[in-house]
């Protein structure tokens, strides 16, 4: 079936080419969702399709996460093995994390890291054929806010798109944060990390579970509100 | 269960036990409160799906004629068998799932099967030739905490609406009849076992929880299993995990379990009435009509402490609505009387001065509640502001509250239908958490507007800015 930008496509949907008219044949770039085929644009996954100036993708409520360079992460080592950990990013993979990619480790100063233990990491390489490869160091090799991520905290999981969400331009979060004292991780896989009093995490977790149905304009003006009416309960 | 699987662990284990020391559960629940019960009969006879919060199980009951065991020649069969799938607990090996399984079904042996609750004998046809065999299959659809209590559950409902064909013996031959010539027949059920499960806490002093949800079943240190009948009786126990618990823990666990028992049996029995009315009146129902998007998703579903209920939100509303127009008589009245009128607690002062309408003064102190309600938190102050504003609009009022309601119990609806009005944002700096004060002047007109459209708070505020 022919599909055009809005509508909700399933995998095998063709994206007409009347939505690439208007464009360069040369500049147009496929995001998640879609793949070429034989010179014609192919869905490949359920969800609405979207677009964005050149850029083309498949938009839906994802939980499974596929990993992509450059995206920050929550893992949990499952194993240490050689020089390597394991880490567990909810992908379809282990994903590797060397010993040596910490700030000021060496081959003898290994980092205090023990199985069941989460980082907040950034994707190295994420490649289709390879599992993904993380560091917790920026490309000056210092830690940032990259590394372990304290046991006082609770983790919990929830759709990818809620975590875009609240990273996204409207900083949901920091309106949150002027009312009460937290402190949290969202990796792109769908694991947030809180570390907060106890009387706090709760409200937080109800109201960024809320978000979820909000729309972006919705969750910018709402949401510190939703958080001070979660608090008060 | 007790499964040491997820992930998170170690993260959740240390938060469990901080909110525990301040006596707080995650889900808010006091440490004996139930998750919400529900039980869902399908068209079948014996077919339900029952939920326990987010926890979700299915039972079937099915029966076929076979040979009895030759040790008990008169007695009907009783098969019971459970299955759990990855589907219902991902993050799982399939070692533990194994296990897991193995625990259940042993244990729902255990509570349902060996306390005979379901009489035996009343399901033989011929002596050593005949007997009914009845087959309970459980399937684990959500696997959310207290996965024995609401197999239990959704296994003793299923029986208990069960139905098999009727028969008849004439001599030598054996008529089973088919349903739609005669009414078949409930099976009989000699006492309605269910099991109850404790999670033990322990730390500086022992802290006991029912109906624990998952993420308690992995952070405890042990977990006690109790079946338990409506009678008082005990019809098995289980304690697994390493905690050292004193025998009066358990009798005091017991205790609680028999009151709790018969709310579940209670339960159970008033669902089967439910439905069997429903049969009366031919409307039956089929399990597809149970599933309700609403209910699905994550953000709709009562882990939320927000989420009002409907009749709550409707109740409240109504209520409100009498409140202002009471209150709007008697501040009527108030202007023919009195030069000074203080209403109860000092809440409010209307002074006339002496022009006969002109330098009427409205004082109101900020953090005092409003002359025509008399609510006290802050939250019933945000739905009583819209339902006011709306009493005076009649007909749109009920339309928005419909709006509002129609929404079904999910709260994010409710929370934007609300704070998105401007007024909202007005009534919130109103709430009592202002130490400050504030004396405000109201011009005469806007008095009027009072008494003629109830409008006057909106003004009043704009009078503020």
């Amino acid at each position: 079936m022919e599909v055009n930008v809005n509508d909700v496509v399933l995998p095998g949907d063709r994206v007409s080419s009347s939505n690439f008219s208007n464009l360069h044949k040369s500049s147009k770039i496929l995001g998640p969702g879609l793949r070429l085929f034989e010179g014609q644009v192919y869905v490949s996954k359920g969800g609405v399709l979207k677009q964005n100036k050149l850029i083309f993708w498949v938009e839906s409520q994802k939980k499974r996460y596929v990993p992509a360079s450059d995206e920050f992460v929550i893992g949990i080592v499952t194993q240490k093995s050689g020089d390597y950990y394991k880490v567990d990013i909810g992908a379809s993979e282990l994903a590797s994390l060397s010993y040596l990619s910490f700030e000021g480790a060496t081959k003898k100063l290994r980092p205090d890291i023990k199985v069941g233990d989460a980082l907040y990491t950034k994707v190295l390489t994420a490649k289709r054929d390879m599992e993904p490869e993380l560091v917790c160091v920026d490309s000056h090799w210092k830690k940032g806010r990259l590394g372990f991520l304290n046991t006082n905290g609770f983790i919990f999981t929830c759709s990818l798109t809620l975590t875009q969400k609240l990273l996204s331009k409207n900083r949901p979060l920091e309106k949150m944060a002027e009312n009460r004292k937290f402190e949290i991780a969202v990796g792109l896989n769908g694991r947030i990390w809180i570390n907060a009093d106890t009387e706090v995490v709760k409200p937080l977790i109800n109201t960024i579970l809320e978000l979820e149905l909000l729309s972006e304009e919705e969750i910018n003006k709402n949401c510190s509100n939703i958080f001070s009416k979660n608090c008060k309960i | 269960m007790l499964s040491k699987d997820s992930l998170f662990t170690k993260y959740e284990k240390t938060f469990v036990h901080q909110a525990l020391s301040i006596e707080k559960r995650l889900d808010g629940r006091s440490t004996d409160e139930y998750r919400k019960l529900d039980i869902a009969y399908g068209k079948d006879w014996g077919s339900c799906v029952v939920s326990l919060g987010e926890t979700k199980v299915m039972a079937k009951v099915t029966c076929d004629v076979q040979q009895p065991k030759a040790t008990r020649p008169s007695e009907g069969l009783l098969f019971m068998n459970v299955e759990i799938s990855q589907m219902a607990i991902p993050n799982i090996e399939q070692s533990t799932l194994t296990e897991m399984h193995t625990n259940l079904s042993r244990l729902l042996e255990k509570c349902i099967k060996e306390s005979h609750c379901v009489d035996l004998e009343a399901l033989c046809i011929v002596a050593e030739e005949k007997v009914w065999n009845v087959r309970v299959d459980i399937v684990v659809l959500n696997h959310e905490g207290n996965l024995v209590g609401c197999c239990s559950i959704a296994a003793l409902s299923a029986l208990a609406h069960f139905r098999r064909p009727d028969v008849t013996i004439d001599g030598e031959n054996v008529v089973i009849h088919d349903p739609a010539d005669r009414e078949p027949v409930p099976l009989s059920l000699h006492h309605y076992p269910v099991a109850i499960s404790y999670a033990i806490f322990e730390g500086s002093e022992i802290v006991i929880l029912s109906d624990p949800t998952e993420i308690e079943e992995r952070s405890s240190q042990a977990e006690l299993i109790l079946g338990m009948n409506s009678y008082r009786e005990l019809c098995g126990m289980h304690l697994m995990g390493s905690a050292l618990i004193a025998t009066d823990v358990i009798l005091s666990c017991s205790r609680k379990a028999a009151e709790q028992a018969l709310t579940l049996v209670t339960a159970i029995k008033k669902a089967v009435d439910e439905d069997k009315k429903q049969r009366d009146e031919k409307n039956v129902s089929c399990l597809v009509q149970r599933i309700r998007l609403d209910q699905e998703l994550p953000g709709s579903q009562s882990r939320s402490m927000l989420s009002l209920k409907r009749e709550e939100v409707k109740e409240r509303v109504s209520e409100i609505i009498k409140e202002v127009q009471a209150a709007k008589k008697t501040h009527s009245s108030k202007d023919d009387d009195d030069d000074v009128v203080i209403l109860s607690d000092d809440e409010i002062e209307v002074v006339r001065k002496s022009g006969p309408r002109s330098a009427e003064s409205f004082s109101k102190k900020k953090h005092e509640q409003n002359p025509w309600k008399s609510i006290s938190n802050a939250d019933s102050k945000k739905d009583s502001d819209d339902a006011k504003s709306d009493a005076t609009k009649n007909e749109s009022s009920e339309k928005m509250v419909e709006d509002v309601i129609s929404s079904d119990e999910d709260d994010v609806a409710l929370v934007r239908e609300f704070t998105s009005e401007d007024r909202i944002i007005g009534m919130i700096e109103l709430s009592g958490d202002s130490e400050e004060e504030e004396i405000v002047t109201m011009r005469s007109k806007d008095l009027e507007a009072i008494g003629d459209e109830g409008k006057g708070k909106v003004k009043q505020e704009e009078d503020k800015v």
